[in-house]
């Protein structure tokens, strides 16, 4: 079976891995209580193995790694005025990629997608006429992507997750 | 079908190029019944897209390739990917967007390798910030530009002539003979420019 997180182009290879086993990617949470199922002997893993894992922690971020860099990933619903989160997200991100440059880190890009989401509309008729029920419920679905290079993975995620609770 | 796979560092500017690429292809390519002018595969290191959800609100066709770099632990996928586009939407142009962790040169590879297209490929470097990532990733940084048939300088509305020319020298000790294009992605590239940027890939086999 191909091994699918490395690219070794033929050379051999110092990852610690053992390729002589099947290599599937799994989801496992670093904190489950039940152990691992996936053939491999995580004791002789060296600590980049856990880029392999998706971790997940509070705050609905998940944490991935690639190369050096820690990415940070979240999509969330967040009750309020558009233009107030735009505005203070904008400011939070300015932030953390001051707190990156501070852990003398690197940013590679933070980026934030933000949809509005609105009132809506329920339309019902019994043959006469079209009863019309609005409700209006103001928010913002946010999809947030950091990466960044830095040693301090715990502070970077204290940062994201402070930031998000800021908006609401 | 033809791909182009746009490669760069983390916010070099990929997606604002693509987003004019995208509009040169669609504008030149044949309306024919059964093709689609250009899909986009957009391809994230993480779980959660942002560029996916700004490229389609402009109407493009995009397939998501996420939670992966196509370069490395997601080349099956991309593979898996672009069969599919082919099948299901018979695009004249596929445009990757790689990750800014990626290599693209092994993304040519790749598919070149499994369905024998042209491919070429456009390197975006950020002119603010590419001496601090040589110096920081050089062998990564440079390797991006491995095999690219024009490197997009960008962002030089943000600095003076002093730096462009420096980035350009500092491009060409790593490949001499590449082409360097000084752009600022947020205002109009021409068609002129993206016909010589192209050059060769825009001949009709």
């Amino acid at each position: 079976m191909k091994h699918e997180q490395h690219e070794h182009n033929g050379e051999p290879c110092s990852c610690g891995h053992d390729h002589s086993e099947p290599h599937q990617h799994h989801d496992r949470r670093k904190d489950a209580a039940e152990p691992c199922a996936c053939g491999h002997d995580h004791s002789q893993h060296p600590a980049p193995h856990e880029n392999q894992h998706e971790k997940y922690i509070p705050e609905e971020l998940s944490i991935t790694h690639h190369e050096n860099a820690v990415i940070v990933s979240a999509e969330r619903e967040i009750s309020g005025d558009y233009t107030r989160i735009k505005e203070a997200l904008s400011i939070g991100l300015k932030s953390l990629a001051g707190w990156v440059e501070n852990q003398n880190g690197l940013v590679g890009h933070i980026k934030a997608h933000l949809s509005e989401k609105g009132g809506s509309a329920m339309l019902s008729t019994t043959g006469d006429e079209v009863q019309i029920r609005e409700t209006a419920n103001p928010g913002v679905l946010i999809n947030l992507a950091v990466i960044v290079f830095v040693e301090n993975e715990v502070g970077l995620t204290d940062q994201v997750s402070k930031m998000l609770k800021q908006l609401c | 079908m033809k791909v182009i796979i746009l490669g760069g560092f983390l916010g070099s500017g990929k997606t604002s190029v693509l987003l004019q690429l995208s509009q040169f292809l669609v504008s030149r390519s044949p309306k024919e019944e059964g093709t689609t002018p250009v899909v986009i595969v957009e391809n994230e290191i993480g779980g959660v897209g942002v560029d996916n959800l700004l490229l389609e609100n402009q109407g493009l066709t995009v397939k998501n390739l996420f939670a992966g770099c196509a370069c490395c632990t997601s080349s099956a996928q991309l593979e898996d990917t672009v069969s599919f586009l082919k099948k299901e939407c018979n695009p004249h142009w596929i445009i990757i967007e790689a990750t800014g962790l990626a290599y693209p040169d092994k993304i040519k590879h790749t598919v070149e390798s499994a369905f024998g297209v042209e491919t070429g490929i456009i390197t975006i470097v950020d002119a603010t910030r590419w001496f601090r990532l040589i110096a920081a990733m050089e062998p990564f940084v440079s390797g991006q530009l491995e095999n690219a048939r024009g490197v997009l300088v960008n962002k030089i509305d943000c600095v003076d002539e002093a730096c462009i020319d420096a980035v350009i020298e500092s491009l060409k000790t790593y490949n001499p003979t590449i082409p360097c294009h000084p752009i600022s992605a947020i205002t109009k590239l021409t068609d002129v420019f993206w016909v010589t940027l192209l050059g060769s890939l825009l001949k009709r086999p």
